[in-house]
């Protein structure tokens, strides 16, 4: 079976496509919780949230945003939902990771409600040990692959032409801070400065040709 | 509150300056104690910029609440890098949670506006960890016409486009001066957008804030709610997908996850 956002970029006229880069595309589906429903979606096919990269992430977050607002000024609806199904389990209909901003106005029937659960304490601590444990995991894993990242980066930046010709990895200060210290020498600290140069997330915004 | 108490309240509320109003709000909001510690809470990460907890009265057990530290009332007031950085968060969160609760996914959602949900006056992103018929986010698709998709283009795309910085001419995205265009870009647009009407929007301010465009004149969006009524019986796109192999509980992975597409 194709996959319908992977065929919502190869064939013209699957559907209106509001926005579309290298990397991102913005549509409009006709099967939708409400009218005014817009899908973002990576170019690339990625069929969970997990596999997308991070930077991908980050530019489909923003334009997201940048939806709903459109979305309010537009439509003139009052409310807007992000909702990114991750997952059969979670209601994810397509195989192909996106981000749906739907309109909201009052008594509009969407739903995408739920109703709050008790949990005792011993349930809520079980839960919140688990989890701190393994976010520990997860960012001492996320430290060394940055580390390792930075490292390389230093590399390339020494072989000059390569890194500073091109778009710089712009990466997020905030999730790059623990291997920032590591980083030495003047080649990184140039790389670095064009990287800041550079607006984020919405670098490579261009119009279809 | 009494009828008096509320119409002494909104007096009051008139007469203060917006940042007043804004500093009010923030002393206010629970949320903001949570992130100073006022309030104790069910803390499994934090960083410079968001912290996320358990929530209390979750929709299922290790539902996660993503707050900014700093006080958005709404979506819209969310600079764009911290935007990102909180969906990037919730990517690693998620996966933190597929893993540890074995879960057979998660949602991740925002409530922008009372009626989309919002109870709180401060942005909350969810990571919500999912189960087969856990009746969480329930959800109808409905199939919408073509003409209704090509309005909702019309209407959506001049203003979708303001928002990306692109206007009518071709983009100057590239080289240049874009250390200035880095301030302007990230928080500078959406600030923009929000100014004319509403300095300090509330969630139900953006009532009044719908714009003159075209669609809104016809009432395409009361409209086509009605439309969605009379044409229901199409079916909900999830549901016939539901060819979900029984998996033990203790082997899931992320492979596992996408796989169950195939
Ligand atoms: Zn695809
Ligand atoms: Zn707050």
């Amino acid at each position: 079976m194709k996959c319908e956002y992977c065929e919502i970029v190869e064939r013209e006229g699957k559907a209106p496509i509001l926005y579309i880069d290298e990397e991102l595309v913005v549509a409009i589906k006709d099967k939708v919780m409400a009218p005014g429903q817009i899908t973002i979606f990576p170019r690339k096919h990625y069929t969970i949230l997990e596999m997308v990269p991070e930077l991908l992430i980050a530019k489909c977050s923003v334009v997201a945003n940048k939806v709903s607002m459109a979305l309010f000024e537009s439509l003139g609806c009052q409310g807007t939902n992000i909702l990114i199904s991750n997952g059969l389990a979670s209601g994810q209909s397509v195989p192909h990771f996106g981000i749906e901003v739907i309109p909201r106005i009052e008594e509009d029937k969407v739903g995408l409600t739920w109703e709050g659960k008790q949990l005792n304490d011993d349930e809520f601590e079980m839960t919140m040990r688990a989890l701190v444990e393994d976010v520990k995991k997860a960012q001492a894993e996320k430290a060394k692959k940055v580390e390792k990242e930075t490292a390389a980066d230093a590399a390339a930046a020494n072989s000059e032409s390569a890194v500073l010709g091109k778009d710089v990895k712009v990466v997020d200060d905030s999730s790059r801070k623990s291997g920032e210290g590591k980083a030495s020498g003047e080649a990184v600290t140039k790389a670095k400065t064009k990287s800041q140069a550079v607006p984020p997330l919405v670098r490579n915004i261009r119009r279809i040709p | 509150m009494t009828d008096e108490q509320r119409s002494a309240m909104a007096e009051k509320l008139r007469s203060m300056t917006p940042e007043q109003l804004a500093a009010l709000q923030k002393e206010q909001c629970i949320f903001c104690k949570i992130v100073s510690g006022q309030i104790p809470s069910k803390k499994i990460y934090e960083d410079q910029i968001m912290i996320a907890i358990l929530d209390i009265n979750p929709a299922a057990r290790g539902h996660l609440l993503l707050i900014p530290k700093n006080h958005y009332m709404i979506m819209p007031h969310v600079p764009d890098g911290e935007m990102a950085h909180l969906f990037v968060v919730a990517q690693k969160l998620s996966e933190c949670v597929l893993r540890t609760l074995k879960v057979g996914g998660t949602s991740l959602f925002i409530a922008n506006g009372q009626v989309a949900g919002q109870r709180a006056q401060h942005v909350i992103l969810h990571v919500i960890p999912r189960k087969e018929g856990d009746k969480v986010l329930e959800f109808t698709d409905t199939l919408i016409s073509s003409e209704m998709v090509s309005k909702v283009e019309t209407a959506v795309k001049p203003t979708f486009f303001k928002h990306l910085g692109l206007g009518g001419d071709e983009p100057k995205n590239d080289g240049g001066n874009s250390e200035e265009k880095k301030d302007s870009g990230s928080t500078g647009v959406v600030h923009a957008a929000l100014e004319p009407d509403a300095p300090h929007p509330e969630p139900s301010a953006y009532k009044e804030h719908s714009a003159s465009g075209a669609v809104r004149d016809e009432g395409v969006v009361k409209k086509s709610a009605k439309k969605v009524v009379a044409s229901k019986g199409i079916p909900v796109v999830s549901q016939d997908e539901k060819v979900v192999p029984k998996r033990k509980d203790d082997d899931v992975s992320l492979d596992d996850i996408a796989n169950l597409f195939k």
